[in-house]
């Protein structure tokens, strides 16, 4: 069992995930640090987070974020460039305290407490006053406060006096509490005067209101039942329902000079409970929030995998997602294997651990190489070569025995043979000593020169024993990682037919694979544990299916060891200079024919000039320009945009290579 | 190890040294007469580029741009890899093209299957492992 036994796991899941847990304020009003429970918590009575409290609305109430009637218009400023996220100041003196009047709030859950509530009510007011979404965070003070009978009149800066006055008819421990201006609401110089203003406005005490500020949260589930927002007929037709959440992610946007301080501010979006049969509607969100790590989309209507096409290439970043109450559920068996395959660093899914952190940080050490392999010259089924090559080499360089007892049985043959005349690196330091192979050649079985028969059949080890001695004899080795030095690696895998089978069923052998590797490796001196030589080996396995603990079985397992010459051999790029044959086409193939289906308008061959163009003018490879533009469906200002926003982060193999 | 078993291995390590010394001869000598070693089923993987069937594969090799070519195998190892009586070849040599002095060093891996009382390469994989300096 190598692989367990070289690949410690942590025992439990770490990670920004589990630290959150659901939690209620003292007020009552529950704030969810995150919204993702276990698969079965989250779909029933998923409390909403914060802001007006929906228990009591009937389900049947709510309107979908796509459903409705009527009102038009009241968005159509709001996703336009001229709104300013300048809080709209009062037009007078800003200097001085502003007296407002807080009405309702005895009649609370808090009521009983000793202060009748008072002092929960006053601290829940300077949170929710606060501005904690921005890059202009402020946060509320209520300077002075008394009660006039049933009334508390409190004293702020001016400044803060907008963000209370939004806060009337917000629910606070099970009542609605009021809150207006000393003098009355027509002497609110900081409500907004233009139409846009007011919307934008309206958009952003939504934001401020659902979203929590110390875990990251934005909360923007169940927003057909949004009080604030059926009050301004949002979902009532499709035209506004449809410009309201883009409209609102520009808000967003506009909240924060800079994107990296937005991705920083939200980690955790929740869009549960909006009726949702596709993303159409909400896809912008991973335009704004492209770094998201915890998304939830419970309880929607998706019901088909392909409605989440639009995101299959987005949220690189996501860690957990929540698809659970929706049909695709049912519809999709296999559903979740596929959507974990589209974000590499998912950890988990609906609650569920998918991957551990390690694995993931394995995995995205080597993103840019991820297995090195000559894509198209690695024909792997299930990963299972792959799995081999991976865990082999770990094996080989930490537990030998354990590696011949998990892959070899008694009819697996291992020999070696040492090539002493290859030549070394000649850019490298190693030098060819006397000696220099003692510890090899006394089991090579180079048949050029080992002509007697015993000879060549004591150097042949057959058997998981034997093969373990043999191991055992060779030096000590570390092989470089093959992630994070994938280039010092050459892989080929194939398939491969007649493999004895090892169960004797079947005659004529069964499939099994051939890889063929070349790399190299350091010894390592038994007593200091230090490096002390480099060599370049060849390594070619038969593989077929395994009867034991293993998925495969080693059938045969060639080595030549040589002197180290270089990884530069290795390396695809300099395949194309030696001359040998007609350099690799590769690049000039637009791999536009393997994409997904291009949008309507845009045919194979507009695509391709595309792709070409974005490759000439951000120096990324065709591969990258494809997938860069089928991320922004095809439009090509997007595809820049998206370029100028991540290219800092893109890996060295994103572009083309300098040709000399 | 009762005789006929010896016999056995005796054999598949013969074949595999016969086959890889009559193999580059030909190749070094005219390589478009390779074409016999090859069958309809057989695949060339040289230098990651693939190959498949007699006529491909001998268009690949005699397509190679060298003219002059010679083979110094270095290294030679078999093992009975195939439930048909399959033998598996590892070769690491030396390859001199033209008037280059300076050799480079490749490894070639060959699946050989028997047929009709002979043998013919299956699998074929060619790989330059060391740079011309």
């Amino acid at each position: 069992m190598v692989a367990r036994h070289n690949a410690p796991r942590a025992a439990a899941p770490r990670g920004p995930a589990s630290q959150r847990r659901a939690k209620a304020d003292r007020d009552g009003d529950v704030v969810m640090g995150v919204p993702f429970k276990g698969r079965g918590a989250v779909g029933k009575n998923t409390p909403t987070p914060t802001g007006p409290r929906k228990d009591a609305l009937p389900r049947s109430s709510r309107g979908g974020i796509l459903s409705a009637t009527a009102q038009r218009e009241i968005l159509r400023k709001a996703g336009t460039s001229d709104m300013t996220m300048k809080e709209a100041r009062p037009s007078v003196a800003k200097r001085g305290l502003v007296e407002l009047k807080v009405t309702g709030w005895n009649k609370s859950k808090a009521s009983g407490d000793a202060d009748g509530g008072l002092s929960s009510l006053i601290k829940w007011l300077e949170k929710k006053g606060s501005t904690k979404l921005g890059s202009r965070v402020r946060s509320l003070k209520i300077r002075k406060f008394r009660t006039e009978g049933s009334d508390l009149i409190i004293k702020v800066m001016h400044e803060d006096a907008g963000a209370l006055v939004r806060m009337n008819n917000y629910g606070w421990a099970g009542i609605s509490i009021g809150i207006e201006l000393m003098g009355g609401p027509v002497q609110d110089s900081a409500a907004p005067s233009s139409e846009a203003e007011k919307t934008k406005a309206m958009l952003r005490s939504v934001l401020e209101r659902r979203y929590d500020f110390e875990t990251k949260f934005l909360n923007l589930s169940g927003l057909g039942a949004d009080e604030e927002l059926k009050k301004q007929h949002i979902f009532d037709s499709k035209s506004t329902a449809g410009k309201f959440f883009p409209a609102m992610m520009r808000v967003l946007e506009l909240s924060f000079d800079k994107p990296e301080e937005r991705d920083a501010a939200v980690t955790s979006v929740s869009l549960a409970n909006n009726d949702l049969e596709d993303l159409a509607v909400v896809s912008t969100l991973s335009l704004t929030l492209p770094k998201l790590q915890n998304l939830d989309l419970s309880n929607n209507k998706l019901d088909k995998l392909a409605t989440l096409d639009v995101w299959r290439k987005r949220f690189y970043h996501l860690q957990h997602l929540i698809l659970t109450g929706n049909p695709l559920e049912q519809n999709e068996p296999t559903y979740a294997q596929e959507v974990v395959s589209w974000y590499p660093n998912l950890l988990q899914l609906n609650g569920i651990q998918m991957r551990t952190e390690e694995e993931v940080a394995k995995k995205s050490k080597g993103t840019e190489l991820p297995f090195p392999i000559r894509s198209a010259l690695f024909q792997d089924e299930g990963g299972i070569a792959e799995q081999f090559v991976r865990t082999f080499f770990m094996g080989f360089d930490s537990d030998r025995t354990a590696l011949a007892a998990h892959y070899y049985d008694d009819n697996s043959d291992f020999s070696y043979a040492v090539n002493t005349q290859a030549p070394s690196d000649p850019a490298g330091a190693e030098k060819i000593e006397r000696g220099e192979w003692e510890g090899y050649i006394k089991n090579s079985r180079n048949m050029k020169k080992i002509t007697q028969l015993p000879a060549r059949q004591n150097r042949l080890f057959r058997g998981a024993k034997a093969v373990g001695d043999a191991f055992a004899s060779l030096p000590k080795t570390k092989h470089p990682d093959l992630a994070a030095e994938a280039r010092k690696w050459m892989i080929e895998a194939k398939m491969v037919p007649g493999v004895p089978d090892a169960t004797g069923q079947s005659a004529s052998g069964v499939d099994g694979f051939k890889i063929t590797i070349s790399g190299e490796f350091e010894e390592i001196d038994h007593a200091s544990g230090q490096a002390k030589k480099k060599r370049s080996f060849d390594r070619t396995f038969i593989l077929g299916p395994g009867t034991g603990p293993a998925v495969v079985r080693v059938v045969n397992d060639i080595l030549t060891v040589r002197a180290y010459g270089g990884a530069q051999a290795l390396e695809p790029d300099n395949a194309e200079g030696w001359n040998l044959e007609a350099a690799p086409q590769q690049q000039q193939a637009a791999p536009v024919e393997a994409a997904g289906q291009l949008p309507a308008g845009i045919s194979l061959e507009i695509a391709e000039q595309m792709v070409a163009e974005l490759t000439k003018q951000t120096g990324m490879t065709m591969q990258y320009s494809k997938d860069c533009l089928d991320q922004v469906a095809w439009n090509f200002e997007a595809g820049l945009e998206a370029f100028a926003r991540v290219k800092d982060s893109l890996p060295v193999s994103a572009f083309m290579q300098p040709t000399t | 190890m009762d005789d006929a078993e010896a016999n056995v291995t005796v054999d598949f390590e013969n074949i595999a040294k016969q086959f890889v010394e009559y193999y580059y001869k030909t190749f070094d000598s005219d390589r478009s007469q390779l074409a016999p070693l090859y069958g309809p089923d057989s695949m060339l993987t040289f230098e990651a580029a693939p190959s498949q069937g007699v006529a491909t594969i001998v268009q690949k090799l005699v397509d190679l741009p060298f003219k002059l070519v010679q083979h110094q195998v270095a290294t030679l190892d078999a093992q009975p890899s195939n439930e048909r009586g399959g033998i598996l070849v590892i070769v690491s040599g030396a390859l001199l093209v033209e008037e280059e002095k300076r050799p480079m060093s490749y490894t070639q891996t060959f699946q050989l299957m028997p047929k009709d009382n002979s043998y013919y390469v299956f699998n074929d994989i060619f790989r330059l492992v060391y740079p011309a300096a």
